[in-house]
């Protein structure tokens, strides 16, 4: 009986674990932590004297994304403590923007952008070819993407904060493939039906002309033949 | 006289072989160019589309958060001044690429599925909203996107005063059409995605049944008319 009531209560208790667990996870809305790290991500960096702010939209990113997961004091800290080193970073290279940065100078500062999104479990990556900086959570579900030039953005506004959003902030939101910027291109799908038709009619055109010119050339033959 | 006969069939077969080829292939170009002028954007965007080194997601598959709600209390119930609230607590917040809700304007014919976020997923299935703008009731811009030959073609008909309905898990809410402009895509004045008010933007490529890519579009704006607020705080 004493057993079975150990057994009783250990599964109560694994259950009461699992449910409160579950509801921290899902818990909407922004936390002390989450509101620490917005709070650094408003704040600017210097550039070459010059202030730089991260755009609203990747703000905006970034608290939608809090009020889908909940972050803890400690990982705020990190995050916070990697943000502050990155935007360091950017001061001490004396570049005036993140587009004039060299190359080894981008390596470094993705290095440090990735090491400040690690502790909330998300994955940073920066592909050269097309200056695409995207975050994917453990699930590697996209969170967040953004071109280069749309993260550096003005001169003044949100250009290497807004690198640095990409990578904190880049916590934040996302959009997965194709542009990040917030108009995105709303014309005709590739699947369309009208593609489809353009492409049918030409290919049919161009049938018709090879069999023309085929069946011309056979009876053009033929005709020499019997000259 | 057998000469004769060969050198006539000779320009006979210069004719047949080098000019008519020549002029066949002008009258062809000609033909194909007329045919695909209208869609020369489109083609490119097909070769781009093709030669891109952006990863195409081809996934037609989403998650599915919206539960209809019932619609809001009669006006009898909602004669009290009292702003109606939502707790964020007790909402689902819907996460990038899900279908959260509805958005109709029965006067444009439009009653398409609402996802938040704007991927290609979410625009071949219905209209998406920015995730760098803001959810209904959040008090923030709501810019939202759609095809201009699906889902957002029907925004040609869009007219002042017109009602829009958003249709969530956690409200209904209504919104009142004041303008309608054709900006270039690149005009961030267009939008004011740090407005701390509720106000929804709607946006399509333009002109409407264009079948290629084109670089302008249609903004259609409307005010918050009723809805319940979020409640940060709670």
């Amino acid at each position: 009986m004493k057993r079975m009531l150990k057994v009783l209560s250990v599964g109560l208790l694994s259950a009461a674990v699992a449910v409160s667990a579950s509801s921290v996870a899902f818990a909407a809305g922004i936390n002390d932590a989450e509101q620490k790290i917005l709070d650094e991500l408003n704040t600017t960096v210097t550039m070459k004297g010059v202030e730089k702010s991260l755009p609203v939209e990747y703000i905006n990113q970034a608290e939608s994304y809090f009020n889908t997961v909940d972050i803890t004091d400690e990982q705020a800290n990190q995050v916070i403590s990697g943000i502050e080193d990155a935007k360091a970073y950017l001061t001490s290279t004396g570049a005036s923007s993140f587009s004039t940065l060299t190359s080894a100078q981008v390596d470094t500062f993705v290095s440090k952008c990735q090491s400040a999104v690690a502790p909330v479990n998300l994955t940073l990556s920066y592909t050269k070819s097309n200056n695409t900086v995207s975050i994917v959570d453990s699930n590697s579900q996209v969170v967040f993407t953004a071109t280069v030039p749309a993260i550096t953005g003005g001169t003044t506004g949100g250009t290497t904060g807004g690198t640095t959003g990409g990578t904190t902030g880049g916590t934040t939101g996302g959009t997965t493939g194709g542009t990040t910027d917030p108009i995105k291109t709303t014309g005709a799908g590739f699947n369309i039906p009208g593609v489809t038709v353009v492409a049918g009619v030409g290919i049919l055109l161009v049938s018709a002309a090879g069999v023309y010119l085929f069946k011309s050339s056979k009876k053009e033959t033929t005709s020499d033949a019997k000259a | 006289m057998l000469r004769h006969n060969n050198s006539e069939h000779h320009s006979l077969n210069g004719k047949n072989f080098i000019i008519l080829p020549i002029i066949f292939c002008i009258i062809i170009y000609l033909l194909c160019f007329a045919v695909f002028a209208p869609s020369l954007s489109t083609l490119s965007s097909l070769s781009s589309f093709f030669f891109s080194d952006n990863p195409k997601d081809f996934s037609e598959e989403y998650n599915n958060i919206f539960v209809p709600v019932s619609e809001n209390p009669a006006p009898e119930n909602n004669k009290s001044n009292q702003k109606e609230t939502v707790k964020i607590s007790d909402i689902t917040f819907p996460k990038y690429g899900e279908q959260f809700g509805e958005l109709i304007i029965e006067d444009c014919q439009i009653n398409n599925k609402l996802f938040f976020g704007d991927n290609d997923i979410a625009l071949n299935n219905g209209v998406g909203i920015y995730n760098g703008s803001a959810i209904p009731g959040y008090g923030k811009t709501i810019l939202v996107a759609g095809h201009n030959n699906t889902y957002f073609n029907g925004l040609k008909y869009a007219k002042k005063g017109q009602k829009v309905k958003m249709r969530t898990s956690y409200g209904n809410y209504t919104y009142e059409i004041t303008d309608i402009k054709v900006r270039k895509a690149t005009d961030r004045t267009a939008y004011d995605l740090a407005a701390n008010y509720e106000n929804l933007i709607m946006y399509t490529c333009y002109p409407f049944d264009e079948l290629g890519l084109t670089p302008d579009r249609c903004f259609v704006y409307a005010k918050f008319v009723s809805g319940p607020e979020i409640d940060k705080n709670n």
